[in-house]
């Protein structure tokens, strides 16, 4: 069945719900590339195959969502931000502009979600959570997440699941320049360039950018006598600010059969840490920088009828990362000075390939090899520490059966995947070093379904295992308070799914909806135990439980209004009777908006508010103490557009009531802040 | 779903979802508890039982991170330990320690007599000095101490926040009074042995062993003060308590525990008011090498004399008592020697509780626990012989309570039952103190 799409120029959310509509999903990868193709030239017209509905372009059978990050309402934003739209995304700040954010999905771990740049992974087993602080929103063109099992081609197998960021490509010539200034003296300045020539061929985009800010916002400070208010006094945070700079550069031109791309990305952070806010630290500094160079070579060919016959990628990339962290008064935790260096060298490469077997049958086949190199280094330290490494192969199949039963389409999706880690870790214990050297084979499996209920809509349904192994602060601790254990065995996972998705057209109406019910088993879960001489040590203890319904929507009436939203229910069990920590039982987020048609000197007027809700959750595990409170925040935000629509001036008003509240760590958020941006660019499609 | 549609409509309608909670939570306890125990998992929460003299639980959960009232979220949250000696029964004091707040309760009223902050950060203190309280000794109702066991790194810091000391507050306001008593002479200077990057052994450099001050216990009319004198890589310069006068704020003497070091933990001498118990752990991993336990007597000019000791090492296949104790009178007392894991992290050797007899050097096994670095601080009613010793089990199979144990009029100490202190969590008991 071909259906004929038609897109306007209007907004690029707009167009990717009308892509939606017509397409009745972006599942199938023969309809990906009438989409990109369509996206990419706005009033042209373009014939595709109607796949399963499906609410993002890799595999209809996963519950992965795709949010489109080139048309955001607010004046300036953040991944976590942009993540909420994400059903099943709980994602976690620790405080204001530049700081630790990270995710949770479906109620695991936030180490337990993989992050690609791309399909880079940039999340690492060794490290902590992935920091998404660390690329600007404006170096992506959509962020897709992966819940529960993802499709073989991304080559993870998460727990959670996958935070996929597509980086920003060059879709049309464009020249654009965006100032940004808001609450707490902050400031930034970001341009970006594309050159697609006609002719096709050879495409670059560049994207650079800074943003600063002094984030000395007001606090009350109790302190730290909570229940004496005679000391109490409102002060302003200090030693917050922070500046950052960023880059990409993506040139990419056909060669051969197939087309070459190659990515640069850039990052770089320095300021102040704060600490506790009854404790401030004056004199804490920390900086980070990464930056992360790849080459790919992809050939996708498509038969007749426009659908996909072979898809191969060779793909390789090393990233470098280095962090500073300088503690000279010991401000930050013990009473012991710090100055560490700590740095990656981060090797990866992979060949897939997906090819039609036959007309009903599609094959992938995925080989991967990744090898990460870690330097710690501290003048302060009780003994040097040489460098740790870890090697990681993996290999995966995936059979994709599709075709039509009973006049349904159907797709089946079996898949798996092995892993093979290596790992030579150096760590300290009371002075002493610990060199071990472990190996692991994990193999992990996926099967996932999806029926076409009604033209529209699609039954998904999924099983997939994960695993997670042992980081190297779990396995070798700080070698202060922290106990290491090398005999952790890796975390697993099973989880399950089912649910719902609807893309619908109905008039001037248009939306994608989806449900989902999950059930996400975790056993070896490393938990840290902490003994009688105040010693953290962690052990495969715990087998955790996480139930849930996930629901989002991204709806569009006409041309002016629209409507974005997520929920996630969740009931978990980690210590038998008890409720996992910080995994509050209801999030929710919506953001409705409305445009109008040329008003007086502006071509459109946009406006939105939006809520975002989290209810109660323990910070324990033992769920014995106060839980945390339930938070709300609201934010509104309008947009001026002119000049054609090439000028926009964007404000935004964040925590609208000043609720303030507090992070993960309990400390405070700045409450209400605004941050205005105005930006200029010149196009063609 | 009913739920989250719920949930929206209320926060539509009434603006706002933020929760509130201000009911103070305590309530009164009218001089029913002769123990109190601490149960924590160190990681965000604590709860405090008061149990009666037979160890009965009166109060599961009397006060803690979950009592209804937020201001006590914090302070009675992550680090908490009570001080080594009770002032009264009616008052019950928490330290916590990585904050560096003491918290006065009344708990025959069931409200917060007050809060001390016990380090200052100033904006003009280059370091944001965290004290690291230890302990508090109560001598009157206007005069107590705290012990701050870290110095402060910014040397250009004032005086009263140099740490390495005892500060004194008034309990009535719980405001510092101003006098401090500098314990940063019993700082000295060991050799510690340096590496080259690949961890070969290159040489030996001259490190600070601080004085690290941290119990405090009576003595007559003076106060024992446990000092670690630790480097800030943890190796310890020789053993050593000092002795202060709380009336005049001044030291009055210090002695060295001829081979022992790291000796923090000190506590009362059941029926001898001028006799005190130290233990020594010594280098965590020396196999006993340099722990010991030593009764002191303190003369009325506050010189302090070692009467008896026992030094693992002099005691061939001696177990490793050295911390976690308790007096049963005389020259008994009540130790607990740390178990240790294997590699992967199994319990090789489950801790044990001994009763040593310092005058004899005789260990008795009282009980072994399944897990390693399970076993707390016991506490002992000499009026009904029940000794209370905290028992976290192994970390697969954990217990939430405490040993409990009978010691008789010949002192004859039989096991009894495990009694759970907080039986609807999952916290580990760590210490038990009477009041």
């Amino acid at each position: 069945m071909l259906y004929t799409l038609q897109i306007t120029r209007r907004s690029r959310a707009l167009v990717l719900t009308a892509l939606l509509c017509a397409a009745s999903g972006l599942a199938r990868a023969r309809a990906q590339d009438a989409v990109s193709r369509s996206a990419a030239d706005y009033g042209a017209r373009a014939e595709v195959s109607r796949p399963l509905a499906s609410v993002n372009r890799e595999d209809p059978t996963a519950a992965g969502t795709e949010i489109d990050t080139g048309a955001r309402s607010a004046a300036y934003e953040t991944v976590d931000e942009v993540l909420l739209e994400a059903p099943g995304a709980h994602p976690l700040r620790s405080g204001w502009l530049g700081s630790f954010t990270t995710a949770s999905l479906r109620g695991a771990d936030v180490e337990q979600t993989a992050v690609l740049f791309g399909e880079i992974p940039i999340s690492s087993a060794d490290a902590a959570a992935f920091d998404f602080s660390t690329i600007p929103v404006e170096l992506l063109d959509r962020i897709t997440v992966f819940r529960g099992g993802s499709p073989l081609w991304l080559g993870q197998n998460a727990i959670g699941g996958v935070v996929q960021l597509q980086p920003r490509r060059a879709e049309g010539n464009l020249l654009s320049g965006t100032v940004n200034a808001g609450s707490f003296s902050t400031y930034g300045v970001s341009l970006a360039s594309a050159v697609v020539p006609k002719s096709g061929g050879f495409t670059l985009l560049t994207s650079a950018g800074t943003l600063g800010t002094r984030g000395d916002f007001a606090y009350a400070d109790d302190h730290r006598t909570p229940l004496d208010p005679s000391d109490d006094s409102e002060v302003r945070r200090a030693n917050a600010d922070m500046v950052q700079g960023h880059g990409l550069v993506q040139a990419s031109t056909e060669l051969g059969p197939g087309r070459l791309t190659l990515l640069g990305l850039g990052f770089e952070r320095t300021g102040g840490e704060p600490g506790a806010p009854s404790d401030p630290a004056h004199q804490t500094r920390r900086s980070y920088a990464h930056g992360l160079g790849g080459a790919s070579y992809t050939i996708e060919q498509t038969n007749a009828h426009g659908e996909r016959v072979l898809r191969l990628q060779v793909l390789g990339s090393v990233g470098l990362s280095r962090a500073h962290f300088s503690d000279l008064y010991g401000e930050i935790g013990p009473t012991l000075p710090k100055l560490t260096s700590d740095g990656t060298v981060d090797a990866f490469g992979r060949i897939a390939v997906s090819a039609a077997a036959t007309p009903f049958l599609e094959l992938t086949l995925l080989g991967s090899a990744r090898r990460e190199l870690y330097a710690h280094d501290d003048p302060f330290g009780r003994i040097p520490l040489p460098d740790s490494t870890r090697s990681t192969l993996s290999a995966g199949a995936e059979a994709n059966l599709h075709g039509r039963i009973a006049g349904h389409l159907l797709e089946l999706r079996p898949s798996l995947q092995v892993q093979h880690a290596g790992a030579a870790l150096r760590s300290e214990h009371f002075a002493g070093l610990v060199q071990t050297n472990s190996q692991n084979t994990l193999p992990t499996y996926r099967t996932a379904l999806g029926v076409e209920l009604l033209p529209d809509v699609t039954l998904s349904a999924s099983t997939a295992s994960g695993v997670r192994t042992p980081s190297l602060g779990e396995l070798f601790g700080d070698g202060v308070l922290i106990l290491g254990n090398t005999s952790l065995e890796a975390e697993k996972s099973r989880s399950y799914d089912i649910g719902l998705v609807d893309v619908t057209c109905l008039g001037d109406f248009s939306g994608s909806f989806e449900a989902r019910v999950f059930d996400l088993s975790i056993a070896n879960q490393v938990v840290f135990i902490r003994n009688s001489f105040a010693q953290l040590f962690p052990i495969n203890l715990q087998h955790s439980d996480v139930r849930g319904l996930e629901l989002g929507a991204h709806t569009n009436y006409g041309q002016h209004i629209s409507l974005a939203g997520a929920a996630t229910l969740l009931d978990t069990e980690g210590k038998p009777g008890k409720r996992l920590p910080n995994r509050p039982g209801t999030t929710f987020f919506v953001e409705p908006g409305a445009s109008t048609s040329a008003l007086g000197p502006f071509d459109a007027l946009r406006f939105f508010v939006s809520a975002n809700y989290a209810s109660q959750s323990y910070d324990d595990p033992d769920n014995a103490a106060l839980p945390k409170h339930s938070q709300i925040f609201f934010d509104a935000g309008t947009t001026f557009a002119f000049a054609h629509e090439h000028a926009e001036l964007r404000i935004t008003a964040s925590d609208l009531f000043d609720r303030g509240g507090s992070d993960l760590r309990h400390f405070p958020l700045p409450g209400r802040t605004v941050m205005a941006s105005f930006s200029y660019r010149e196009d063609t499609k | 779903m009913k739920k989250l549609l719920g949930s929206l409509l209320a926060c539509a309608l009434l603006g706002a979802c933020n929760d509130s909670t201000t009911a103070s939570g305590l309530s009164a306890a009218h001089h029913d508890g002769y123990f109190a125990v601490v149960s924590t998992n160190y990681t965000g929460a604590t709860t405090i039982s008061l149990l009666g003299k037979e160890g009965d639980v009166v109060h599961a959960e009397w006060v803690g991170s979950k009592t209804q009232d937020a201001n006590l979220r914090i302070p009675l949250a992550d680090d908490v330990v009570l001080p080594s000696t009770s002032y009264s029964r009616r008052y019950l004091t928490t330290i916590e320690r990585g904050l560096g707040v003491v918290t006065r309760f009344d708990i025959d009223a069931g409200k917060v007599l007050g809060q001390l902050r016990t380090d200052e950060s100033v904006a003009t203190d280059k370091a944001a000095f965290h004290s690291n309280p230890q302990d508090v000794y109560y001598v009157s109702e206007t005069s107590a101490w705290v012990s701050r066991w870290a110095g402060n790194p910014d040397k250009a810091a004032k005086a009263s926040e140099l740490g390495t000391d005892l500060i004194e507050f008034d309990p009535s306001t719980m405001k510092r009074k101003g006098r401090r008593i500098d314990l940063s002479q019993y700082t000295t200077v060991i050799e510690e042995i340096t590496y080259d990057d690949k961890f070969n052994p290159i040489g030996m450099q001259k490190s600070p062993a601080y004085a690290r001050p941290t119990a405090l216990v009576p003595a007559g009319d003076f106060v024992v003060v446990g000092l670690v004198r630790a480097t800030d890589a943890f190796n310890y310069a020789p053993g050593m308590v000092a002795v202060v006068d709380p009336k005049t704020g001044k030291v009055s003497d210090a002695v060295e525990l001829t081979g022992a070091s790291n000796c923090g933990e000190v506590k009362p001498v059941l029926n001898q008011k001028s006799q005190v118990l130290v233990a020594c752990i010594g280098a965590w991993g020396d196999g006993g090498a340099a722990a010991g336990l030593f009764k002191l007597a303190v003369s009325s000019t506050g010189q302090a004399t070692v009467v008896s000791s026992f030094l693992v090492a002099d005691h061939k296949d001696a177990a490793d008592t050295n911390a976690n104790i308790v007096s049963l009178g005389g020259d008994l007392v009540v130790a607990v020697a740390a178990g240790s894991l294997d590699a992967k992290m199994k319990v090789s050797v489950p801790d044990a509780v001994y009763s040593v007899d310092l005058a004899t050097g005789k260990q008795t096994k009282l009980y072994a626990s399944q897990g390693a670095y399970a076993l707390g601080v016991p506490a002992y009613d000499a009026e009904s012989g029940v000794l209370l010793v905290p028992d976290a089990g192994d970390v697969s199979t954990p217990l939430y309570g405490v040993e409990r144990f009978i010691v008789d009029k010949s002192g004859s100490i039989e096991k009894d039952v495990f009694l759970k202190v907080a039986p609807t969590t999952t916290l580990a008991a760590r210490e038990v103190h009477a009041l």
